[in-house]
């Protein structure tokens, strides 16, 4: 097909990932019954838990991406560890908004300065920070290795950030919020699995989109680079004093 | 390595030394912070006392982005950035050398600002043995993570806006961990004041490893 | 916390997340198309 970034693969992949959702929307709406404790809102849980899970793991391909880029100067691994970020940037802009609203539903309050609020608020903008660097007006290759160090210093400020609230968990003021209701019921734990797979769908099936489009911009920049250089030296021949006549 | 280290360092400091950019402008900066704090906050002290760890580090913080963006400005003139590349000197060493450059600065520029919490904002110090440390560990974090984003944007156009967004959030944790360990100080509560001085020695480490493993890709895009 | 409340807001966040999955995706799609435009075909044969 022209002009699409599309094959059949990823279009499989894509119907699966709009039938899951729509079983997802499905279960988690409908189906599923309400939570004692959390009553209606633990119906964002299926949209908070996922989207935070495939968020990281997108952050990790990124950091994964970043150093093999390092390492092997791969353009395939550049593409892949700026899709990912972008991916990711969406997923936990997600998790943010939809935390945000359950907060507001189960402590009444949108933000609270709870340390994993906080820090996952700090990765959020580190990965803006991260998708700055990859637009910078400059020299691809260039580009490419400034992007790749900063993804690879993604890599402990995520865990910095997330895990060392976790280790010194001891220290963090205020109420520990257990998200979750440990007697979980089965259909709810279906739906929570269910969610998982589906937004991890998501995530390959937009990775690949992604990356295409990307890939294609790559092209258009080679294409343009090699049009300027074509056109200088259709200039040059033009003026035919600097270049030496064979 | 180290030997090129304390090259590197000595020329900063030297250059510094006789510019005084830091002590002149970045210091007076640094009070200038402390001071409008003072103004925008509650100055019948109430507000004041309990926000003077968080102000304190919040401080350091905006300086360090200075002295980082003035530690690299000083390598753009006259092709200094290529010589260094060209020299034999060891990329590792360069970082090590910034990093000790600009976290001698800092640790002066703490010092004052210390005196400046005691003098405006009425801090008890009490806990001086914690803060020392606290201050030890927490400079070479800020200085390590703070070479590392200034070299890799030193070299771009934007640099006056990029290095803020990339740096600051990544030095939020030195922040969040400096500002508690001072509590703990000023409170006379040392045990738990340790521990954060724990996470701020892992961060000081993971920047400074890291950093001598990938200094030398980022001085050559620089 | 009434109900209704709490549903008003699940269904906030489930429209919000969909919302911002479909501007990302609808804004692939026009990239992609401009893109390709500009790229001969052989080097777009996906897999």
């Amino acid at each position: 097909m022209t002009g699409t970034t599309s094959s059949r693969g990823t279009r499989v992949l894509g119907a699966l990932t709009l039938a899951g959702m729509a079983a997802l929307l499905l279960f988690a709406l409908v189906l599923s019954p309400q939570d004692e404790v959390q009553g209606e809102a633990v119906r964002m849980l299926y949209v908070h838990v996922p989207t935070a899970i495939v968020a990281f793991t997108a952050f990790f391909v990124t950091v994964a991406g970043s150093i093999v880029y390092l390492w092997k100067r791969s353009e395939w691994w550049d593409i892949t560890a700026h899709a990912s970020a972008e991916i990711g940037a969406v997923l936990l802009g997600a998790t943010l908004v939809s935390g945000m609203l359950w907060g507001r539903v189960s402590w009444g309050v949108y933000w609270t300065w709870d340390a994993r609020l906080t820090t996952t608020a700090l990765l959020f903008v580190f990965v803006l920070g991260y998708l700055a660097v990859r637009r910078l007006p400059m020299e691809r290759d260039r580009r490419s290795r400034l992007a790749a160090v900063v993804g690879l210093l993604l890599g402990p400020t995520t865990i910095v950030c997330h895990y060392a609230t976790t280790w010194w968990r001891t220290l963090h003021q205020g109420p520990t919020i257990t998200r979750l209701n440990p007697e979980i019921d089965g259909i709810m734990l279906f739906t929570l699995m269910l969610g998982m797979v589906v937004f991890a769908l998501l995530y390959a099936w937009l990775l690949i989109h992604r990356f295409r489009v990307l890939w294609l911009e790559h092209r258009v920049e080679d294409l343009g680079l090699d049009a300027a250089l074509a056109e200088r030296r259709s200039e040059a021949e033009d003026g035919g004093t600097l270049v030496p006549s064979p | 390595m180290f030997r090129d280290a304390a090259l590197i360092a000595g020329k900063d400091l030297r250059l510094e030394a006789r510019a005084r950019v830091a002590l002149n402008q970045v210091a007076p900066f640094a009070l200038l912070v402390l001071v409008l704090f003072a103004f925008a906050l509650d100055p019948d002290r109430g507000v004041l006392d309990q926000a003077t760890p968080g102000l304190f580090w919040i401080a350091v913080l905006l300086s360090t982005l200075l002295a980082v963006q003035r530690g690299f400005s000083v390598e753009a003139a006259d092709g200094v950035r290529d010589s260094l590349r060209l020299s034999a000197l060891d990329p590792a060493g360069i970082f090590l050398g910034k990093v000790v450059a600009i976290g001698v600065q800092l640790l002066v520029l703490e010092a004052l600002l210390l005196i400046g919490v005691v003098v405006l904002y009425d801090a008890d110090p009490g806990g001086i043995a914690l803060l020392v440390p606290t201050c030890l560990a927490a400079t070479v974090g800020l200085a390590a993570a703070g070479s590392l984003y200034g070299v890799l944007s030193a070299g771009l156009r934007v640099k006056e806006t990029i290095l803020p967004l990339l740096l600051l959030p990544v030095l939020a944790p030195v922040l969040i961990a400096a500002t508690q360990a001072f509590e703990a100080g000023f409170d006379d509560r040392m045990g738990e004041g340790w521990r954060w001085l724990g996470l701020l020695v892992v961060f000081a480490a993971a920047y400074i490893g890291l950093g001598l493993l990938v200094f030398d890709t980022l001085l050559e895009e620089a | 916390m009434t109900t209704s409340f709490q549903w008003q807001l699940v269904l906030l966040c489930w429209a919000l997340v969909l919302a911002a999955i479909a501007v990302l995706v609808v804004r692939s799609v026009q990239r992609a198309r401009r893109l390709s435009r500009q790229v001969p075909e052989e080097q777009r044969r996906w897999m």
